[in-house]
């Protein structure tokens, strides 16, 4: 009998190769954080061991050093086609939070992202958002079109029946491409645990704190915690009443700032 | 790992779902306090009160004006399991969004405001959630505050509803009355309600069954992709139903070859030599043969349904209207086709939920019609009462999604077996509906295939059953063995082949009757397992049930009601079953009546129940129910 935990396995890797089979061009966006190592895991799994699909991994530049080590050897090990996105010009124009945190993300995340996809003209980009993990995002399609302008038309998203995907789009429309959608934060860790992913280890609660979510240095806050390990961050989180992103600033930079920066074209 | 079903909540606008969304998380602890500490402090800054609808209206433009636009998606859990919650928008406009919430669920919570009652939007709703295949839903009647808790106002809007909900035969269903905004009967026994003896409506959710993967009944295999990453040719796909093993013979669906599997491919999980539906495995084939996405495997010796044409009853959201001679993409499963509007039977417009059947041309958007399907090629296909993974399908317009729907029956492209010998012979299309046939009779056209030993009472059976059906005012007749050899099948003998061949006619027979919406009761020993499956696949319909009548030989030959069993005893009768040639216990039967220690009259009964179970009673088509409404 497959558990709750096989049926969103099954169900991701169902998305992860309809979106190979539909797209020709298609990458996967890595952050480095747990939600799309897990994403890379399934992407393997669903291909027998194999990852047929190049990753991208948006530099800031302003990201924790642990993550580019990190990154660097997981995919020197496991064989990953990577493409490292940066927003050059923005950098050099001095660009950094303390211009405004909305203005920041937008900036070295959103337009970074965007001239990956324009440069590798991808049809399709996987990305290991879920759906608790707020408002917006609770409102996702798995698979959701952006215009060329990468804006979110979320007042009209197509409809999805029965793992029917709408994937038939004109050249300058791209389609982000959600395999965890239905994933929790809880689903996430117990998945690490039950497949023993090896996992950055930030997660893990070094003298009293440790980091919940992942993402730049100067804008991602630790959380006072004593979970040193796989099992311990799952019991702290059955009984947590803390939300998974208060640690990271730009959520609570605005009362809609999730929204303002997703209909850009945010991840 | 915890038991986890998805539960959609519906219902009209401002009846208050997403308050009540917000209530279930905030009393079960799925919702952080800072998070509901920051939604207070938006509040504040607008100068509104509080409300936990906003907790849940992610969008600013949400949130000012109140409504939902577009479906949520949270989470929370009891003591007993965790749920995945769909807040679906009750905004006409959004019905697409709710429709998309809504096909993923197991369950459904409908919400009916007191104040208001039941309103044309809650009927819709039930609609498309008998459509979608939702069988359990939780009628929660909300501002019970507003109306002083008041038990005539919940049992009036309960009778009214429910008249309704029997009507589309959605029969599972709970009523609860609560209050989301003060927070009375969430999941706490109130005490403003002493005259409600149920439970609350965490409680209620709590009793609903868990998830069913479709893991009985025949195979599905849908070919989603086939990978060459290295020296393994491997065939990507979902088990959509049944079961698939290591060494099982499978047929490749159009081209009907013949393959085994060889290996089933996981990575980095435990070996099994078998898959259950859901799961999305590859498996390697023991020859080359041609596959690509879109085919579909099914085992070698079970029938499958190859439709050059479908009868469906589909929901459009399409901009444009859906016209008669329309060509669409259809998908199902992966397969994906051309296909054309042939009939357009009947429109449900689901705002004044009338029915009309007068020369329809075209759907427009938001409408549900009965609609019939021309495939460009064949199309592999079940009815979605009988396996509704692919039973289902959606329509793709101008590369959009535009529609989705249900299969109520399939026309078979002529297999192998039954195709005609003159190639000039296509099939006629009724005009008239098989729902409209329904509501005309009350009730569905039905095939009950009796299978057991001589003596063993089918045809006592056969006769009290169809007496008590035709009383009830049904279209029913007995189809029987003796009687048919005397014309249509009087040229056959009884070898093995003229059995055979017997029992194809009869199916055949007994299909057309069912068709013309008889309730078809067949009495034959049928002794075959092979012949029962073939009958089955002739027949073809969600209503073929086969019941085992079941008595041992000893008592059957004790009866000798006609004295055949002294015959073959003597060797006066050769290939009698039981005695000479062999009765194959029926491996799947639909139901077993025991013949020996229960009386017919007893098992007529059982059977008149079971037929009631299998919704065959049930009138499918709304029209007839929603003229009344309409006048009443």
């Amino acid at each position: 009998m497959m558990d709750h935990l096989d049926q969103l396995e099954a169900q991701s890797i169902y998305i992860i190769r309809e979106a190979y089979a539909k797209f020709k061009r298609i990458g996967a966006l890595w952050s480095i954080g747990k939600d799309s190592t897990v994403l890379l895991w399934l992407i393997r799994k669903s291909f027998a061991g194999n990852c047929p699909i190049p990753l991208v991994h948006i530099d800031t530049s302003f990201k924790i050093p642990e993550m580019i080590t990190y990154r660097d050897q997981i995919a020197k090990q496991w064989g990953l086609q990577m493409i490292v996105g940066q927003n050059k010009e923005a950098l050099k124009n001095g660009m950094n939070h303390t211009k405004g945190r909305l203005e920041c993300c937008t900036a070295l995340k959103t337009t970074g992202l965007q001239q990956v996809i324009e440069q590798h003209k991808f049809q399709g980009i996987m990305l290991g958002i879920r759906r608790d993990e707020e408002g917006t995002r609770a409102k996702e399609r798995f698979f959701s079109p952006r215009n060329k302008n990468f804006e979110w038309d979320f007042k009209d998203q197509p409809p999805e029946l029965w793992d029917q995907f709408q994937t038939d789009y004109p050249a300058e429309i791209h389609v982000r491409v959600h395999p965890l959608l239905q994933w929790t934060e809880l689903n996430v860790w117990e998945y690490i645990l039950k497949e023993k992913i090896p996992i950055i280890d930030l997660y893990f609660a070094k003298n009293g704190k440790r980091y919940r979510s992942l993402g730049c240095a100067p804008c991602t806050a630790t959380i006072t915690s004593n979970a040193s390990s796989i099992e311990e961050i799952i019991e702290e989180l059955k009984t947590t009443k803390v939300s998974e992103r208060s640690g990271r600033a730009q959520d609570q930079a605005d009362n809609h700032a999730m929204q303002k920066l997703r209909v850009k074209g945010y991840m | 790992m915890r038991d986890s079903i998805a539960v959609v909540m519906v219902g009209e606008v401002d009846h208050g779902k997403s308050s009540l969304v917000g209530r279930l998380l905030d009393e079960t602890g799925a919702i952080s306090p800072s998070r509901v500490e920051a939604v207070k402090r938006i509040c504040q800054q607008q100068g509104k009160e509080f409300e936990h609808a906003f907790l849940l209206d992610a969008f600013e433009e949400e949130q000012r004006q109140g409504i939902t636009i577009d479906v949520s998606h949270v989470h929370f859990a009891t003591k007993v399991r965790s749920y995945h919650l769909i807040d679906a928008p009750g905004h006409r406009e959004f019905l697409k969004n709710m429709v998309s919430g809504s096909s993923s669920a197991d369950a459904a919570i409908l919400l009916i405001d007191a104040k208001q009652g039941v309103q044309e939007q809650s009927r819709r709703h039930s609609y498309l959630l008998k459509m979608l295949g939702i069988k359990n839903v939780i009628v929660a009647v909300n501002k019970m505050d507003l109306v002083g808790y008041s038990e005539m106002v919940f049992t009036a809007i309960r009778f009214e509803h429910e008249t309704y909900l029997k009507e589309l035969g959605i029969t599972q269903v709970q009523y609860v009355p609560l209050s989301a905004k003060v927070g009375v009967n969430i999941s706490n026994t109130s005490n403003e309600m002493p005259w409600y003896k149920g439970t609350h409506l965490v409680g209620c959710l709590d009793t609903l069954p868990s998830r069913k993967l479709h893991d009985e009944g025949p195979l599905r295999f849908s070919v989603q992709d086939v990978y060459k990453f290295d020296d393994r040719r491997i065939v990507a796909g979902r088990v959509e139903s049944g079961r698939l093993n290591v060494g099982a013979e499978l047929k490749i669906w159009p081209a009907g070859k013949n393959v085994k599997v060889t290996t089933i491919e996981r990575w980095n999980s435990l070996k099994k030599d078998f898959a259950e539906a859901g799961e999305s495995i590859g498996i390697t084939l023991s020859d080359q043969v041609f596959i690509e996405r879109g085919h579909v495997l099914t085992l070698n010796q079970e029938p499958v349904s190859s439709a050059s044409a479908i009868e469906t009853s589909l929901f459009w959201m399409g901009q444009r209207p859906l016209c008669l001679h329309d060509h669409v993409k259809i998908k199902l499963l992966n397969q994906e086709m051309t296909c054309e509007v042939s009939r357009i039977h009947r429109i449900i417009d689901t705002t004044s939920l009338q029915g009309s059947t007068s020369d329809i041309h075209r759907v427009e958007k938001f409408e549900v019609a009965e609609v019939t399907l021309k495939m460009s090629r064949p199309l592999m296909a079940d009815t979605f009462a009988q396996l509704p993974t692919s039973g289902r399908f959606v329509l793709v317009d101008s590369n959009k999604v535009s529609g989705g729907g249900i299969i109520t029956k399939t026309f078979d492209t002529d297999l192998e077996h039954d195709r005609p010998k003159n190639l000039h012979i296509t099939r006629e299309l009724s005009n008239v509906a098989t729902s409209d046939r329904n509501a005309r009779n009350g009730h569905q056209g039905a095939v009950l295939w009796l299978t057991g030993l001589s003596g063993s009472g089918k045809s006592t059976l056969a006769k009290v059953l169809e007496s008590a059906l035709f009383d009830r005012g049904h279209q029913t007749y007995v189809l029987d063995g003796d009687n048919l050899r005397h014309g249509l099948n009087s040229d056959l003998d009884f070898s093995i082949a003229g059995r055979r061949e017997n029992i194809r006619r009869v199916a055949e027979v007994a299909k057309i009757l069912s068709e013309a919406g008889q309730i078809v009761i067949a009495a034959f020993i049928t002794p075959f397992e092979r012949d029962r499956a073939n009958l089955r696949r002739i027949v073809n319909s969600p209503n073929y049930f086969e019941a085992f009548v079941d008595c041992p030989l000893e008592v059957c030959e004790a009866r000798d009601p006609k004295g055949l069993y002294k015959l073959a005893r003597t060797g006066q009768l050769p290939l009698f079953t039981g005695v000479s040639s062999p009765f194959e216990k029926p491996t799947r039967p639909e139901i077993i009546i025991d013949s020996n220690k229960i009386s017919p009259e007893d098992n007529m009964r059982v059977l008149l129940r079971f037929l009631e179970s299998k919704n065959v009673f049930v009138n499918s088509a709304p029209k007839k129910h929603l003229r009344t409404l309409k006048s009443s």
